[in-house]
């Protein structure tokens, strides 16, 4: 008789004292307070996982292991993972399409539809980011500097009083993640931990164009000092990760702890801490030798202490891993539609997503789709 | 395991999301796969989502059913205000940027974006019916939470929004007079009643009462010309203002 996926997952609890012991730990790591937090979503993420929906606790790609979960880091083949820097670009799809639009129309006569032109760019977003990680990781431990900034321009021909705004928002985020990890009971369990430091600035700014004050505050040094304001704190992560491997099948589940106890930010700015949050993920593997088929789900902040909803702490997909040289990715990320292609040609990867980011509090009423390519240099 | 069945778990695994060509969302109740624990919009993020899509009659019915269920809640009639004068086919960013300080007189200033019986035809009459249920909307608010000293953003919106609405108002009562079906046509301020007149000139009464900036002053300017104009009836001194003021 075939194993269906549920009972597969039955046999494999029943089979060893050892998951209990673990499925306990596991418990345990879930039990804890719940504080205000920060978005759900990882402080750095690989293209090729956010193309497969972000789902990466139970599997991620080279540096995202280290900010993904650290306890990922001895699964794999040889003690050498990765050594190398990455690179991504991130371009809003409206900003993409609108600069399209205005090489098509040159030549034409724009001087009728000036004001069509107008409403056009306060109805086009711009949404640009770069993603930068040189990182080492091996079997047991890993490290990266990152860099990743992201922001987000929308001018509101009706802003929350009815009148025209300009919203500003950013993401600032650099520092080191340095990781260990162990495999314990075999390769059955592994524990990772990363500690990290953290430079990070988080400016949301809404302006009313007919509010001259706070215009003329914003030109002025302080009111530019708040936008740049930034802090620093140091923090760490934690992540388990039991594993079942079979010939053909593996099975994954994941508990990860970010920002064990709160990670405490000082500076000027106004981002003053990183709650603690807990996510968890499952992962199911098919594969043979040399092609392998990923599907993953995860539930980031279980407890929602980032007020995030569910849209964006649920995330799925799916990696089609072929000849460990071609990926294809698909998922939801924050519930939208994400893909992605991924050549590794030895020491090059290269990496092309779309996804949709969703700034607002509900799915539909900020979403952003976005172009992300990625370069890669190691091995 | 064979390579068929590779595919077809492959194909299964990437389905859900190609299948849905990159449009919908898997918690959005209307779009989304069913069954999924879905965020649904309220009727405030409906009418913010129908705004943003530039879908203005479909913001100003959320909006007002909004304002009727809780009439309290003063924050929103700005922006339900905002969607009339939208509806009505005033560009909203046009009128506030335009520039009320120079020497051109509101009807100048105007005339460049409020809507004319030229170029709405048979509809300009529901025009002006959602430009004054946007004034309407705005002096709905006790006078005393519309203030521009007032720490609320939405008080000090309601005050600009109120000048600048009344003023166009008062602009597209007199455009009745001024333009036709074929473009300007000053031979129809003759037609002109003196309940007409009352009505514009209350209209820019209210702007230049709302004290809203620069605009407030410019219609308190207009009011002064008119008064200063020849003539016996108001009808009379608003057509000779509405003729040498352009």
């Amino acid at each position: 008789m075939k194993r269906t996926f549920l009972s597969h997952q039955r046999v494999l609890i029943r089979s060893s004292t050892r998951w209990r012991w673990g499925l306990l730990v596991l418990s345990c790591l879930v039990v804890g307070s719940v504080a205000f937090g920060r978005s759900s979503a990882p402080i750095y993420e690989d293209p090729f996982d956010v193309a497969g929906g972000g789902a990466s606790l139970t599997r991620a790609s080279q540096a995202g292991l280290l900010f993904s979960n650290p306890a990922l880091i001895p699964y794999g083949t040889g003690i050498h993972r990765w050594l190398g820097n990455e690179t991504s670009l991130i371009v809003g799809k409206d900003s993409v399409d609108f600069a399209k639009s205005l090489s098509s129309s040159s030549g034409q006569d724009t001087s009728a539809s000036s004001g069509e032109f107008i409403n056009t760019v306060l109805e086009t977003p711009i949404h640009a980011g770069v993603l930068n990680c040189f990182s080492y990781i091996n079997r047991f431990f890993g490290f990266g500097v990152f860099n990743r900034g992201e922001f987000d321009i929308a001018a509101k021909k009706y802003g929350d009083t009815g009148l025209p705004a300009l919203k500003f928002r950013a993401e600032s985020y650099q520092g080191l993640g340095v990781s260990v990890a162990s495999l314990v009971f075999g390769k059955m369990l592994s524990a990772g931990v990363t500690g990290k430091f953290i430079y990070a600035g988080e400016p949301d700014l809404t302006i009313e164009l007919t509010d001259q004050e706070a215009i003329a505050n914003l030109q002025s040094a302080s009111g530019l000092k708040s936008l740049t304001a930034m802090n620093a704190g140091y923090g760490v992560d934690a992540g388990l990760v039991f594993f079942r491997q079979g010939s053909r099948a593996d099975y994954r589940v994941a508990v990860k702890i970010d920002d064990f106890g709160g990670t405490k930010l000082s500076g000027t700015g106004d981002l003053k801490e990183l709650k603690q949050m807990y996510h968890v993920g499952l992962g199911y593997t098919l594969h043979n030798s040399l092609d392998s088929l990923h599907l993953s789900a995860d539930y980031r902040d279980v407890q929602s202490v980032s007020g995030d909803g569910l849209f964006k702490r649920v995330r799925m997909g799916a990696k089609l891993l072929l000849r460990q040289h071609l990926g294809v990715s698909a998922g939801y990320y924050d519930g939208w539609p994400s893909y992605g292609v991924e050549l590794d040609a030895w020491l090059v990867r290269l990496t092309a997503a779309y996804y949709t980011r969703e700034m607002g509090s509900k799915p539909g009423l900020e979403p952003r789709s976005v172009y992300l390519a990625g370069f890669a240099m190691g091995f | 395991m064979n390579v068929t069945f590779y595919i077809i778990i492959t194909l299964v695994s990437f389905m859900p999301v190609l299948s849905s060509c990159g449009t919908a969302n898997f918690f959005d109740c209307n779009v989304g796969y069913a069954g999924s624990n879905c965020a649904r919009l309220n009727k405030d993020e409906q009418a913010r989502v129908a705004l943003d899509n530039g879908d203005v009659a479909a913001a100003v019915e959320l909006l007002a059913e909004l304002v009727a269920e809780e009439p309290d809640v003063y924050e929103r009639y700005p922006l339900l205000a905002a969607a009339y004068a939208s509806k009505s086919g005033l560009d909203i960013f046009n009128i506030v940027t335009a520039n009320f300080g120079g020497d051109s007189s509101i009807l100048q200033v105007m005339e460049t974006f409020v809507p004319t019986p030229t170029a709405l035809g048979s509809a300009y009459e529901s025009s002006l019916r959602d430009m004054n249920s946007g004034v309407q909307t705005l002096t709905a608010i006790p006078p005393s939470l519309r203030a521009t000293t007032s720490s609320d953003k939405y008080a000090t919106s309601a005050v600009l929004q109120l000048t600048l609405y009344q003023a166009a108002y008062g602009v597209m009562l007199l455009n009745k007079f001024t333009y036709s079906a074929s473009g300007y046509d000053p031979s129809l301020l003759a037609t002109m009643t003196a309940e007409d007149a009352v009505l514009i000139l209350r209209a820019f009464l209210g702007a230049a009462e709302a004290a809203g900036g620069g605009a407030a002053t410019s219609v308190a300017s207009a009011l002064s010309a008119i008064q200063s104009q020849p003539g016996s009836t108001d009808q009379e001194k608003i057509a000779a203002w509405s003729q040498s003021a352009r």
